[in-house]
Order: C-alpha cells, then structure tokens, then sequence
C-alpha cells in the first residue's frame, strides 16, 4: 500500500496520440463512407492501420506527498504538459491510472475562459466558477481577488478594453485565491511586468508554505529552484529524474549538452515567416560562467552561436538577434549591420557567433528573436528562437533584482562617487 | 485526510456517465446560462426585446402569409393567437437546437483548458433557449388579452408541457451537439433540418390537416405532441392524447440515447477541437 499522505497517485499512466490523420474522421461524409465500404473491405488492407501512433506519455509512476511543490521540467513536447492535462481531467489517459486526493484546480493558462465582452466584475465570477469556486467563496474572496488584481477603477470596464497586463493579473488573481488542495500549475509566470511577477512568485511561495499540494510546470528555471521542493525531469514522455530541484535543472542541461547538437535550441520546427531563401537553423547560447545551456550569468559573457542553411543565394543579407522580456517588448537588438562583418553573399551553410562579453540584463527570463533581411525583404523571421534565463551574478549583487523589481532589466555597469 | 477522492483512469461508454457530478456543478450551469445571456444582450442594441422580437415578427409575417393570403384553416380561432401559441414551443426548440449546434466549438478555449462536466455544454444551451421562451411567453399573456382570448385553469398543463420539452430538448441538443463537434459538416446540415422539421409539425396549420389514417406517422415527430399540447393549453381545446403520448414515448428514448451519445464522444474534444 502507498502512504496515506500522498496527495498524488500516478500508476503506470500512458497517452498515446494518433499521427496524421490515421483512424479518425472529421466529416461526417468520410465517416459515413468508411462505415458503408467496411464490409467489402478485405481484411489484410487495414494493416499498418495502428502503428501510427506517438506516446506523449508512457509508464509514468509518480507519488507526490500532500503539502509538496513539485516542479516539472523538460524540452517542449517532452511530456510535461500532457501530465498535467491528464491529472486536471481535460484529457483521457490511454493506459494506467491516477489518484487524486483532495479537491483540484488547474491553472493551465492565464486567461482562459474570460469573455472580452464582460465586465472585470462579471469576469470574476465567471472565471472562477469555471475554476471550481463556488458561489458563495467567490463573494467571499471577491474583494481579496480585486485588491490582488490592481485592477480597482477598472471593474466594470469590459475586459477587452483591458491591457494584456491588466487581464493576466485579473486572472491570475483569481487562481490564487482558489482553495483546493491540489493546485496544477502551467507556465503562469511567464506573462506581465516584472513587478507583478514578484508578486505572482511571492503569493505561489505563501500558497506552497499554508501545505496546499502544487505541480508546477515551467522553463522558468529560477522559480522552480525558489519555489520547489522537489523537481522532475521529463524527455521522451518519461520521467528521467527525480530530485532535489537544483539537481533536476543540472541535469536537465547536462543531458541537454550529452545528447551532442540538442544543446543547440533546434529551429525546425518553430514558427517563422520570410521569404526562405535561407533558413536559421539552430541557435545555441555558451557562456563563461560554470553555467550550462541557455544559463548565463547577470554581466559575465553571452555567446551566440546561429547555423544558418542556405536554400538559395541571398545578396547581402543583414542578421539581427532580438532580445525581448517577458511581455515582448524588444530590449535591444544586434544587426551584422552594426558591425564591420559583411556578407556580400550568402550561398552557402555557414555558422555565426555573436559575443557579449558583459550580459547586461538583470536576473529573469528573455526571449531571442533570430531575423534575417535581403535590402527590404525578411528572408526568416523567427519568433521566441529560444528563451536565456539570466541568474544573478554572486560577485555583482547589485544584477539580482531588488524589492518590488523597480530597478529594471537592463543592468548597466556603473559607479557612484560622493563629491 | 480529505475526503474527496478522485481516480483517473481510461474509462469508456456507460460507466462515464456520472450525475452526481452535474448536480454538484449547478452552480457553474448557472452561471454558463447567465454569460450567454448577458453577453448577447450586450451584443444586441435591442437587449432583451430581440427575444420578444422574434416569435412576434414571425407571428406577424405568418398571420400575413398564411392566415390571410392562404387561408390556412385554424380551428376558428384568430390566426395571429393560433399560430403564436404554437410559435412559443417551436422557437424554444428552434433555437436550443441552433445552440446546441455550435456550442461545443463556442466552448473549445475553455474544453482544451479546463475539466467540468462536459454535458453542462448542451444543459447550457437549452437553457439559454429556456430563458428567450420565459420572455416570449410573457408577450403569450398579452396577446391572449389582445385577441379576447379566455385565460384559464387549462394554462397550467403548460407546467409539465414545458418540463417535457425540456427533456425532450436536453435529449435531440446533447446529440446535435456531440455530432456537431466530432463532425465538421454536420454543423451545415443542422440549420436545414430545423427548417424542414418546421414543416413537419402543425405549427403554421392544425394537426388535423393531416388525415386520420396518417396521424400516426405525423405524430412519430415528438414535436408534434408538445405543439398540440401547447396549443390546446392555450386555446382551450381538447388535448390531442395520442400525439403526446408519442412525444412521452420518444422522449424516453432520445434523452439517454442523446445524452450517452454526447457522454461517449464527450472524451475525444479536448484533442480534437
């Protein structure tokens, strides 16, 4: 028998996705025609019928005790997700089984479920109904959740008049004030200003320490380490470490690394635009701090290394590296242009570096955008190519973010004389 | 130790189906009802009225068409009240079946996100359409003064008429419903079979335009049973017993079958949708 304390029961759970469009019907009209030329059908054509399948999960034993915050780490499609769509019922698991003690919520993302046309108020009550709250609790906890928010003069303005900022702490505010017992987390963190993720951060870790059971899953590196007590590691739809959360994040680089080019953020398969005369291919961050992966340390070095394949010859191509924050914003912007480097053209495979020898960002989380120009025309764009996660340097206490994180995220090297 | 338990296991067919879990979620049902509300009357410059709106045009343009050009015969009664008493079920069920239709796609955010019973979905949609018909029947009363029809005891059947429908409703919208999110071009058909169906059930005519020998097949529509009983609720006539035993019959067996049906596709939406 399990303990009686643990929170969380996962037996041998499994999810088995179809590829492609094998053994499903979206038309009815197909449906139909299947079903009427199913009897003339010889037997041996539909071999080859079940194998195209994918496991995006498999075999996964989990206990987590009741009271623990459980950090759950891993590449995208390694898995982490799926786990969490299962334990909060949105999905069906294929094989095994899971046992939840104590009443759940989910969080699995910001904002889901309010209607634009409604009122702050009126989206409140909504949101967290669907949430599981029930009537009462919510009148009960409405003025908590306002004062939360920030969003007071704001209440009954409809919602779509809202700033992105302003609905991700509505909403944000209402999950937190939820009471289950178990709370399934997905990357909430990773939205509004860096003030308001303080505050996210702070109320999480009050959340965690009242006993309540939290699965947190994020790339958000830092919050899992200061959050969790415990972290697991998924690749390939399987758990591949369990332990104290420092240990998983070096891990989880180090296998990052081991596994040869995958310490390169592969680009394959990442959204883009542009003309495709060339195409980005790979991006991989290296740093002289101990740090590995896309680690680097507030003012040490930050290293660049972009693959570029080349479909056709592009003439004088200009390469920009865009680092942007949590809300999108572009922070700034490094172009081929800016430097004494030229290439008149660009006809073959090649591989760049760009080197910062100073990061000069503050402890948080960045996004990289990769593009690539032909005189006017965006040859490759790529979106959020990779994610930096900046950690502050212990010689330089100054890059950590202080109280309420008014002091920005550009760290700038400075000195302060008393004339 | 807590007391609430929940198992996740693979689960198929009848043993999904869990009550229990509605009855505790009414509160949500609720409040989904409320949303539709409040957002369409926030859409709309009309509000509210575009409720009261709708059987009315249609009573006007009907009345027109078939009351005065056609000469549709109606019991001796006023057209206008003749047809608007059958109007009143009719646009209940029109519109909670135009609902169903497409309220598994209106859910998709919130089906892919979050886990609630997922059968609150059509509960929902016939309640919206419950609510439009509260508002249409209080525009009833005002047209039964307006055409000096008497009011009386025989209105209450509208209770259990109504409760019927209900079910009735609940049954045909969680079917539509399930059909409509599994298969993309079922959504297209939905709205011609509404149409048809219209003029399969003795809302513009009376029931006895249909000869004798043929009740029977007409009375296979368990509309037909619900829209007699409402009308001679209504207009004082005799209740048409064998049509609303038909309806009784058919509801008995289109609820479960729409609500399993609805329950066993159910489980593919938030990976398919």
């Amino acid at each position: 028998m399990k303990m009686p304390n643990d929170a969380i029961q996962i037996l041998r759970l499994g999810k088995r996705y179809p590829l492609g469009d094998t053994e499903r019907f979206d038309q009815l009209r197909e449906a139909l025609s299947d079903w009427i030329s199913r009897p003339f059908r010889s037997i041996n054509s539909n071999t080859g019928k079940n194998d195209g399948f994918i496991w995006a999960l498999k075999d996964v034993d989990l206990s987590v005790r009741s009271g623990e915050t459980l950090g759950i780490i891993g590449r995208n499609g390694a898995g982490k997700s799926t786990l969490l769509k299962i334990l909060s019922r949105v999905t069906q698991p294929t094989e095994g089984k899971a046992i939840l003690n104590g009443s759940a919520s989910s969080l699995l993302e910001v904002g889901t479920g309010f209607h634009p046309d409604l009122t702050g108020r009126e989206n409140i009550y909504l949101n967290a109904a669907i949430l599981g709250m029930s009537r009462h609790a919510i009148r009960e906890k409405f003025q908590e959740i306002v004062e939360f928010s920030e969003i007071g003069q704001f209440l009954n303005t409809p919602v779509k008049k809202y700033s992105s900022g302003m609905s991700v702490r509505l909403a944000f505010a209402i999950a937190a004030h939820l009471d289950s017992e178990i709370m399934l987390i997905d990357e909430v963190l990773a939205v509004g200003d860096a003030s308001f993720q303080r505050k996210c951060l702070d109320k999480m870790e009050s959340i965690a320490r009242s006993g309540r059971t939290i699965l947190f899953v994020s790339h958000n590196l830092p919050a899992i380490e200061r959050l969790c007590s415990r972290c697991i590691v998924f690749e390939k739809g399987m758990i591949v470490f369990d332990g104290k959360p420092n240990e998983a994040i070096d891990f989880y680089y180090r296998t990052q690394v081991s596994s040869g080019d995958h310490s390169a953020f592969d680009l394959a398969e990442s959204t883009r635009s542009g003309t495709g005369k060339a195409r980005f291919t790979s991006l991989e961050i290296r740093s002289n701090s101990r740090h590995l992966g896309n680690i680097v340390q507030s003012g040490k070095s930050m290293d660049i290394f972009i693959r570029v394949k080349s479909v056709k010859s592009v003439v004088n191509p200009q390469i920009a590296i865009l680092l942007k924050d949590q809300t999108g914003r572009t922070l700034f912007g490094m172009n081929t242009a800016d430097s004494a480097i030229g290439i008149p053209v660009l006809n073959k495979d090649i591989e760049i570096c760009c080197q910062i020898p100073e990061t000069p960002l503050r402890e948080g989380v960045y996004f990289i955008d990769l593009w690539m120009t032909e005189s006017n025309d965006t040859v490759d764009y790529v979106r959020y190519a990779s994610s930096v996660t900046i950690i502050p340097n212990d010689s330089s206490p100054l890059s950590r973010q202080v109280g309420t994180g008014n002091g920005g995220l550009i760290f700038v090297k400075h000195e302060w004389k008393i004339q | 130790m807590t007391e609430t338990q929940t198992v996740i296991r693979p689960e198929k067919g009848i043993m999904r189906l869990n009550l229990g879990e509605i009855l505790r979620h009414w509160e949500l049902l609720f409040f989904f009802i409320w949303k539709e509300i409040k957002v369409r009357y926030k859409q709309t410059v009309l509000g509210i009225g575009w409720a009261l709106l709708q059987p009315l045009i249609q009573m006007i343009i009907f009345s027109i068409l078939f009351g005065r050009l056609m000469k549709v015969p109606s019991q001796n009664i006023p057209y206008p009240i003749f047809v608007y008493s059958a109007l009143l079920p009719w646009t209940f069920f029109s519109s909670a079946m135009t609902l169903c239709n497409h309220a598994v796609m209106n859910h998709a955010g919130l089906i892919r996100k979050v886990w609630f019973p997922r059968l609150l979905i059509p509960l929902s949609a016939v309640g919206t359409a419950w609510f439009d018909f509260l508002a249409a029947l209080v525009v009833l009363f005002g047209l039964m003064w307006f055409s000096g029809v008497a009011i009386t005891w025989n209105l209450l059947a509208l209770l259990p008429l109504i409760v019927a429908e209900i079910l009735l409703l609940t049954g045909i919208g969680s079917f539509i419903a399930g059909l409509s999110a599994t298969y993309r071009d079922f959504r297209h058909i939905v709205p011609f079979g509404i149409q048809i169906w219209m003029f399969l059930t003795p809302v513009i005519y009376p029931a006895s335009i249909v000869g004798e020998r043929h009740q029977w097949l007409f009375n296979l529509n368990p509309m037909t049973g619900i829209v007699n009983g409402f009308r001679a609720a209504i207009l004082n006539l005799p209740p048409d017993w064998n049509a609303l035993g038909s309806s009784l019959g058919a509801i008995c067996i289109l609820l479960p079958v729409g609500v399993l049906y609805f329950n066993r596709v159910e489980t593919q939406f938030a990976d398919r949708i």
